[in-house]
């Protein structure tokens, strides 16, 4: 009996593991749902036909020969959610808190492709996610946008193509961090300002140097005249920091307070940095219009506050004030739990505010994308997008609804009713059946490597999460 | 101790003598394993200068030569090779003290140090740690130290507890890496890591450019200083000699590939636990291995479960565990996982890999159970010992001239009084580039 | 007549509580204990729900409330809150909910409560009225307390002041992802805990039946000597006063039923209970009820099917455990709908939803005869919703708590109110 029920898990271990790698992209034609497009409106009782991970056609009574097809009878359609903000998949260590400034590091060298947060996440409805750097320093490391292809290596995870992002931090995490911590600015928020300036002046001096090192060392290598360029050595993090100040690296910055918000706000302006989004951001609603008109995005929780003093003054109501002053804000997650449903955290938007519900569904869809820069291939359903889509047994905003297949690029990798309950890619000879973790539902993962400087407080208190 | 004292003493008469030729040895009567399973028995092996001239059943004997008889019950192995041991190092310095900016710490503190050379830290207290080697089968090592991200770099040693100077086989035959995060100090993360490593091969490529321009003109150019740490990684920008980079899961491969790459190093790969899951990507890559046989904790249940089989006596006791089908499949899932990482070095050898052993921070008793454990999983008694000499050799490129009891290798082999794979079979004998040591109980 | 109460004393609030005599008329109620009426009508006066019915003479004093197309139902109960005890994590002076030490019977919730805590406000507004608030640390936590939301002082506020003693299960498991200790380390760590538990508890008794004796004959026995510990647990081997068990994996839960068996005529509850559905079985058979969530948590270990912890009230209260319904939170509390929208739509069913949060537990602590249900003659906790409370969706249209009429404000509204439209921005 044992040999057969080790024969049937090998199999369906093996079958498991061969779907995930076969392909990369389907083709797959959805009948019959209600489709939520997001930016063109709801369609009833509509197809759609995906070709090799895109989607081809939207409309009524569609055919293709020889795809495989889903009935989507009654079942919700809409594209696959966003987070914009998230530390699953990392490597242990989301932070390299030693220095205030870390620009150099960054979440694309340390994916962890057999992280089961992401078959969690794909079961709530989500394909892409914002792996991100902590929120210990004050510049802190490079972000990865991955798409949620379980079962994929590394390098099968990454959103190809998608816009290099990098995490900044204000307010009480890097000044207890270093300030508080071991005695290196900033301690004061009035610090924070200051080491972005610095840094980012360090980095147009290295630039300087160093373009002009470069430019005279090809010069020399070709005509071999004059004598040979002084060397400049590359400096990694001065290099991104230029990338940043030239566009070509979004900032995603933790934030709470109205006024630190501004003060970045004053800091991008005066170095031409734009594009940007304040993570958190729970006084956003204060700053409003400002936000508004300096094109700042923002990606905010639906209602956690009060565990630090900096975000004693929230309201659930962000979301909809943000929204009625046109600033594109998304619902993040920011942790492993609340990822997986993220459809009822944007339905608090409607609760908290009367935003209207493709609104809601927006600040986890299109919006996080607009974050992210990728709007043009995901975050919503239109032709030439990429098939990453949810399917839903009624609308997501309910709380009865219930997510039963996720795609990405037209593959399936969450199906409610033919997954096996042990979804673990990597097993672990040394877990035995017993191996229990019961963690908090909190799980804030923002700073979750550096407790220790929140004192015995900040473990209690994960602890306590009970 | 005697023997060694009367060798030292003939060699300090002869080469006052002759200054070269040393009076030649002999073992007779006794069974050699070669590294490919040919087992001679009732044979002979003669050396002289730290060479075998003479194998086999037929060895001539040199006048000179000074003869132990085996008796017929010691057996001869080629001396084991160990791809990087930190057995003889010292321990890691307790590297804990605060620092005033934790973002710009010391080299050291943080790990740093590739200047350090392994055979500079062979001190008195080596010797019993060196013997402990003698005693497994060791007779060569490349020596590393303890210590973080950069501890140094490789010496093979001829694992000789008496002599000073000839201890050195080769120096400096690579770098030692690790994603070994020094505590506090930057970097103290994976991907820290990674970012210092590129920084530093960036400012080590800049400085050495500084440095050959000062040179070729200083009247031209300023004097751009000197960094120890920088300098000693200079053979290893342009790909001179290898990385001894320790990684074990697939994903930590695929980063030590990434560097490799993108910094244009070239790679031995250490440790490799999971190395079966990239053996198609180090094939591709054509990097060696030296494998860590660090084999995973055996399951309690499965422990129990060989406990009961053993005891064949006490079958009608043997309490029937109930197992639920969730448990059940558990453990399926877990003895699968388990064979599979004990297959480890079989998997990488099939795919194409060319694969020696390291112990790598193991500690030599477990290194001999886990030996055992892999005889008892499959791996045959002549696969182990391939492992353990020629194939670890090759990695090391020194194939030509360690690993086999043949004519023209170095004298490098240990005589065991039994099969060396059984449990009570003791080191008698360490011989080390021709040095015997008689091995104390 | 109306008694309108000075805003001044609770700060964050502008708009006047009031108290009286309500008539809900039109109404669907969600009676929980005597089905669901349509058109009914609840009135209530003073503290108290005075009729629940389809037909009442409604007299001109009665404050009237026209619930045409809505819903009533009883206020909410959350079975597991620090709510009153901690205000701001990560600020310690601000948390009262852990005390020092691992036995602490002695200490009680009910004094630390902060009545103007601002979580407070911010957690009725969604229907609930009433929570369990304990405090937490070590083995035995302390006393934890019944209260309903509203009040200005503790007294005013308990429905219960010491409603439970929270025993803190030990467990070998690891407690987290950052828990670095080998297993040696914490059967070490286990050890200890249980064991000092079990000795106290041993010593605690003994303790009782020496007062007791004393009492009963002061003459005879000597008085032994005082130890507010001791003295704490009285109550407990009295039977008056029931014991919480925080625990949550399989095999801890089924220590600690076994441990509860010998506690004769002593009412035992577990809490938390996230690996419940392991071992319902077991749970089914001790009787002992079980509060069970948060819901919203990732499961417990990593090979079980993505659902369970959605799952879980729903498979105990299948196999027969009574079970209500508990987030852990503070600060938000307020998504206790949602905890158990999540329970009813993964298995529970809408109908036992309600239950787990509304008699269910009112009867785990025994107090169902006070609140729990709308039904006449209990305590005047409801509220009016335009939906189904367990939908994301549904607003909250009116809140009574002891028969004060509640306003749905706290300061989360006010910055909206300040905020969505900016003074100083035409």
């Amino acid at each position: 009996m044992r040999k057969l029920s080790l024969l049937i898990t090998a199999f369906c271990f093996s079958m498991f593991a061969v779907n995930a790698q076969a392909q990369e992209k389907e083709s797959v034609l959805i009948k019959n749902a209600t489709v939520l497009t997001i930016t063109n409106g709801d369609l009833e009782k509509t197809d759609i036909l995906i070709e090799d991970g895109v989607i081809k056609e939207i409309g009524q009574n569609l055919s293709a020969r020889g795809v495989k097809t889903i009935n989507a009878e009654g079942k919700y359609v809409m594209p696959g959610i966003i987070d914009a903000h998230s530390h699953l998949a990392i490597t242990q260590g989301v932070n390299e808190w030693t220095n205030p400034v870390t620009a150099e590091v960054t979440m694309e060298d340390v994916l962890d492709p057999n992280d089961i947060g992401m078959y969690r996440a794909l079961a709530g409805g989500v394909t892409s996610i914002h792996v991100m750097h902590g929120s210990a320093n004050v510049i802190g490391g490079q972000g990865e946008t991955i798409k949620l292809r379980y079962g994929q290596d590394q390098e099968g995870l990454k959103f190809n193509d998608a816009p290099r992002t990098i995490k900044f931090a204000l307010g009480e995490n890097p000044t207890r961090v270093h300030g508080q911590g071991f005695d290196v600015q900033p301690r004061t928020r009035m610090g924070v300002e200051q080491i972005v300036r610095q840094t980012f002046d360090a980095a147009l001096d290295y630039k300087r140097e160093r373009d002009a090192y470069v430019s005279a060392q090809s010069k020399w290598e070709e005509d071999k005249e004059g004598k040979a360029p002084w060397p400049v050595a590359k400096n990694l993090r001065f290099e991104v920091i230029n990338d940043i100040i030239e566009g070509e690296v979004l900032v995603h910055c933790h934030s709470y307070r109205a006024d630190e918000i501004h003060m970045l706000m004053r800091v991008f302006n005066d170095y031409g940095v734009k594009n940007y989004t304040f993570q958190h951001a729970n006084e956003a609603f204060k700053i409003a219009p400002e936000l508004a008109a300096n094109g700042a995005n923002t990606s905010i929780f639906s209602d956690w506050w009060a565990y630090k003093f900096e975000v004693y003054y929230s309201t659930a109501f962000n979301a909809a004030i943000l929204n009625k002053y046109g600033v594109t804000n998304s619902i993040n997650s920011d942790s492993g739990e609340l990822i997986r449903h993220l459809n009822h955290e944007a339905a608090k938007a409607v609760k908290y505010g009367g935003v209207s519900k493709n609104d809601a569904l927006k600040m986890i869809t299109i919006n996080p994308a607009i974050q992210l820069g990728v709007d043009d291939r995901v975050g919503s359903l239109e032709v030439g997008k990429q098939a990453d889509i949810s399917i839903w047994s009624g609308h997501p905003l309910s709380i009865y609804s219930i997510c039963e297949t996720t795609l990405v690029d037209g593959v399936t990798y969450f199906d409610k009713d033919s997954d096996p309950d042990d979804m673990r890619l990597r097993i672990n000879p040394e877990d035995n059946y017993e191996e229990v973790s019961t963690s908090g539902r909190h799980e804030d993962a923002c700073m979750s490597d550096v407790f220790h400087f929140f004192g015995q407080e900040g473990k209690t208190a994960a602890l306590n999460q009970r | 101790m005697r023997t060694v004292l009367i060798l030292l003493v003939m060699l300090l008469q002869v080469s006052l003598l002759h200054g070269q030729e040393l009076p030649a040895r002999a073992f007779t009567n006794v069974t050699l394993h070669h590294h490919n399973g040919d087992v001679t028995e009732n044979a002979t092996i003669v050396w002289r200068n730290g060479t075998i001239i003479e194998t086999g059943k037929k060895a001539n004997l040199p006048f000179d030569a000074y003869v132990i008889d085996g008796g017929d019950s010691l057996h001869i192995y080629p001396g084991f090779i160990d791809g990087l041991a930190l057995w003889a190092s010292p321990d890691a310095e307790n590297n804990r003290d605060d620092v005033e900016r934790p973002g710009e710490p010391p080299y050291d503190r943080a790990g740093i140090q590739p200047q350090r050379l392994a055979r500079n830290f062979v001190d008195g207290s080596s010797d019993k740690k060196m013997e402990e080697g003698q005693k497994h089968g060791f007779t060569t090592f490349v020596m590393g130290l303890n210590g973080q991200m950069l501890p140094g770099q490789l010496d093979v040693m001829n694992n000789q507890t008496s002599v000073e100077d000839k201890q050195v086989f080769r120096k400096t035959i690579g770098l030692q890496v690790a994603f070994n995060a020094a505590r506090g100090v930057y970097p103290s993360t994976l991907m820290g890591m990674m970012a210092k490593l590129r920084q530093l091969w960036y400012d080590a490529d800049a400085l050495q450019n500084q440095q050959n321009l000062h040179e070729k003109n200083p009247e031209t150019y300023p004097y751009p200083g000197s960094d120890e740490v920088l300098e000693s990684l200079y053979p290893y920008l342009n790909g001179e000699k290898p990385l001894y980079f320790a990684a074990n899961t697939p994903e930590d491969i695929e980063r030590v590939i990434k560097l490799k790459n993108e910094l244009g190093f070239d790679l031995v790969l250490v440790s490799a636990e999971m190395g079966y899951l990239s053996a198609d990507l180090l094939k591709k890559e054509n990097i060696s291995v030296l494998a860590s046989v660090d084999l995973p904790e055996k399951p309690d249940w499965l422990k129990d479960e060989k406990k009961d089989e053993d005891e064949e006596d006490k079958k009608e006791e043997k309490k029937e565990e109930v197992v639920s089908d969730e448990v059940q499949e558990h453990r399926d899932k877990q003895l699968e996982s388990y064979k599979e990482q004990l297959a480890n070095i079989k998997k990488l050898n099939k795919a194409g890999v060319l694969t020696g052993i390291a112990t790598n921070g193991q500690s030599l008793k477990d290194w001999k159970k886990a030996i055992s454990t892999l005889n008892e999983n499959d791996y045959t008694d002549k696969e182990l010992l391939r492992l353990m000499t020629v194939e670890t050799a090759k990695v090391l490129e020194m194939d030509h001239i360690i690993g086999k009891l043949k004519n023209n290798y170095m004298a490098n082999f240990t005589v065991f009084d039994k099969p060396f794979l059984e449990e009570k079979a003791k080191a008698v004998y360490s011989i080390s580039a021709g040095i015997v040591t008689e091995i104390e109980e | 007549m109306l008694i309108g109460f000075a805003s001044t004393v609770q700060a964050q609030i502008t708009e006047e509580a009031t108290f009286g005599k309500f008539a809900i008329t039109n109404a669907k109620i969600h009676t929980v204990t005597d089905g669901v009426i349509e058109n009914g009508i609840v009135l209530i006066e003073g503290k108290k729900i005075s009729f629940v019915g389809t037909n009442a003479k409604i007299t001109a004093d009665f404050d009237r409330i026209d619930a045409k197309g809505k819903h009533v139902y009883p206020g909410f109960i959350d079975s597991g809150t620090l709510l009153g005890l901690k205000e701001i994590g990560a600020v310690a002076v601000t948390n009262d909910q852990a005390e020092l030490g691992n036995i602490n019977p002695h200490v009680r919730a009910f004094t630390a409560i902060n009545p103007s805590s601002v979580n407070i406000p911010v957690t009725r507004v969604n229907g609930i009225t009433t929570v369990i608030s304990h405090p937490v640390s070590g083995v035995i936590a302390g006393k934890a307390t019944l209260i309903n939301l509203y009040g200005y002082t503790p007294d005013s506020m308990a429905v219960v002041q010491d409603a439970a003693l929270h025993v803190d299960w030990p467990s070998k498991a690891k407690r987290g992802w950052w828990d670095d200790r080998d297993e040696k380390e914490r059967m070490k760590d286990f050890n200890k805990r249980i064991g000092d538990h079990k000795s106290f508890w041993d010593k605690a008794q003994y303790y009782h039946e020496m007062m007791t004796k004393y009492e009963q004959n002061p003459q005879k026995y000597i008085k032994p000597n005082s130890d507010v510990r001791y003295k704490a647990m009285r109550d407990v081997f009295a039977g008056d006063l029931k014991v919480m068990i925080s625990v949550d994996k399989a095999e801890d839960i089924l220590e600690s039923i076994k441990w509860s068996k010998d506690l004769d005529g002593i009412d035992v509850i577990l809490s938390s209970v996230q690996e419940g559905y392991m071992v319902a079985e077991e749970i089914a058979e001790s009787r002992i009820p079980c509060l069970v969530g948060p819901v919203l948590r990732t499961p417990s270990r990593d090979y079980v099917n993505y659902q369970r912890p959605y799952q879980n009230a729903g498979m105990l209260h299948d196999a027969g455990v009574m079970v209500a319904i508990r987030t852990g939170e503070t600060e938000n509390v307020r998504n206790l709908n949602f905890n158990a929208g999540y329970a009813a739509a993964y298995g529970l069913g809408k109908e036992e939803a309600l239950k787990a949060v509304t008699i269910n537990p009112a009867k785990i602590f025994g107090v169902d005869d006070q609140i729990g249900s709308i039904t006449a003659g209990k305590i005047a906790n409801l509220f009016i919703s335009d939906g189904d409370p367990f939908e994301t969706l549904t607003q909250i249209e009116h809140l009574f708590i002891e028969g004060v009429k509640v306003p749905l404000e706290n300061r989360q509204t006010q910055l909206y109110d300040e905020f969505i439209d900016r003074a100083d921005v035409k």
